[in-house]
């Protein structure tokens, strides 16, 4: 959510879910469905750790009611 | 250290001090008050029913969500009520290791995957009754629409016939509004309503009982799910346990649906701005979902301390009851920018309109698509729908909020 400066240039990016708080809204689903998934207990599982839609990977971790996403960048 | 003296909890506020979702004069719209619950003393008390604390903040009503250890599940309705009274309902009013237990073996049900075939199920029902009302030019949303849709998708879920479906329909139309206008009686008739819907599903239970034992895993079925199911690797369920956990899934899934679609639907009729918006751009409709679900958050769950805690500068004691007004908590400024707007796009948009933590709405992937496949199809058949002239819209607040009554035109 953090605003950048627009020179700054994000090589990649990280994704991660805390497990301990993912309470199984699959809202990721909604924002970011290539990136993540959720397992046969309905909870979210990364699918793709390093994803290219960056902003897809953002709009995920900022719409999570659990703040359990995050979205570490490579600059 | 006068601190607790300081700190106004809206004791000489008769809206605040007197609050409770059954009044009546809150059952057109709660959101005035809350508002001004939010604004004036975000941690209120009403001195109603023993008195109870109001969480109206989005951080403390998360936290209330997030902490189970200090927010007991148990009892959730204040007062106190109603279906469930005798014994903890299963597994919303469970706690600690017990409720991991129960969620454990259904939260497997409501995964994605074992869901998204439903979606087929939501269409079909949702283009049926639209042909049926086409072919009128005229409605009453919500007996004719919003309470008949989750209605045959939770028979569609547990397998049984669609033809149960008027059964159903007149049971939990009993169930959700006062079936007589004198209380006891009406408390009398929700009694016996509850109990031909258990003798409905015990006869099932009975009848897959003959059949032999249940099918497990993958190729179990939603009964036979909870048939097979362990608890906690120690025992199977109890038939008792099986009966609560299918009502329970009725019940949830009924008036919850049922309020926001028909909110949502008045919402769209009443405002053609944004009713244009998501017929141009279709592919904003989940996060048009999402705004609804926010803006009209329709469940006032309640909580009970399990020791002495602070909240705000305010002292609560163990055992003190809270409700966590939902309704406050998704309008909160700290939390959503421009709170009192509705923005189709909206992102953020981290409401909390099926809860948080432990006890998040285990249904929230079919509401979702009980909102957005019905609403997606009302658009496209019924552009330029609008309320009925000469009919005004009723709506109801309990500890589930919705619209009662609405006539619309569908030409």
């Amino acid at each position: 959510m953090s605003a950048k400066p627009k020179d700054v240039k994000v090589q990649g990016v990280h994704v991660s879910v805390d497990r301990s708080r993912c309470a199984g809204h699959a809202v990721c689903l909604i924002h970011a469905p290539t990136i993540f998934d959720v397992d046969d207990e309905g909870y979210s599982v990364v699918l793709d750790e390093t994803p290219a839609d960056i902003e897809s990977a953002h709009r995920a971790e900022i719409n999570c009611p659990e703040r359990a996403i995050h979205v570490e960048e490579d600059l | 250290m006068t601190q607790q003296q300081q700190v106004d909890i809206g004791t000489d506020d008769p809206e605040i001090s007197q609050f409770h979702y059954g009044r009546p004069e809150y059952q057109e719209d709660a959101n005035p008050v809350f508002d001004r619950i939010r604004q004036k003393c975000p941690v209120a008390r009403s001195e109603l029913f023993g008195g109870f604390w109001m969480l109206s903040k989005y951080d403390d009503v998360l936290r209330a969500y997030q902490e189970p250890e200090l927010f007991s599940s148990y009892p959730n309705p204040i007062p106190p009520n109603g279906i469930g009274s005798e014994r903890p309902v299963i597994p919303v009013e469970t706690d600690g290791p017990d409720h991991a237990k129960y969620r454990k073996i259904l939260q497997p049900l409501f995964t994605v995957a074992r869901l998204r075939p439903l979606e087929a199920k939501v269409l079909q029902h949702a283009t049926e009754l639209i042909d049926g009302i086409a072919a009128r030019g005229e409605c009453e949303f919500i007996t004719e629409f919003a309470h008949v849709l989750p209605t045959r998708v939770f028979l569609d879920m547990m397998g049984w016939p669609i033809e149960d479906a008027p059964k159903f329909l007149e049971w939990t139309e009993k169930l959700m509004r006062e079936p007589s206008p004198d209380p006891e009686e009406s408390l009398q008739i929700k009694e016996e309503t509850g109990l031909e819907l258990i003798g409905y599903f015990a006869e099932e239970l009975d009848r897959r009982e003959e059949l032999g034992p249940p099918q497990a895993g993958d190729d179990a079925d939603f009964i036979d799910w909870l048939r097979s199911a362990s608890f906690g690797g120690e025992r199977p369920l109890t038939q008792f346990e099986i009966l609560d956990c299918i009502f329970i899934i009725l019940l949830a899934g009924l008036d919850t649906v049922q309020g926001v679609l028909g909110l949502s639907i008045e919402f769209l009729a009443k405002n053609p701005g944004y009713r244009r918006e998501l017929i141009e751009h279709p592919e904003r409709i989940d996060t048009a979902v999402e705004e609804l679900l926010r803006w009209f958050a329709p469940v006032l769950p309640g909580r009970r301390l399990t020791r002495d805690v602070e909240i705000r500068g305010v002292p609560m004691k163990k055992d003190d009851r809270v409700m966590l007004l939902m309704g406050s908590a998704c309008r909160d400024g700290d939390e959503f920018d421009e709170p009192l707007a509705v923005d189709f796009e909206r992102s953020p948009n981290r409401h909390i309109a099926f809860g948080a933590g432990a006890h998040r709405c285990l249904g929230a992937f079919l509401a979702r698509a009980e909102l957005r496949i019905p609403i997606q199809e009302w658009l496209k058949r019924f552009p330029d729908y609008g309320i009925k002239e000469g009919t005004t819209v009723i709506h109801h607040l309990s500890a589930v909020r919705g619209v009662t009554e609405m006539y619309l035109d569908c030409r």
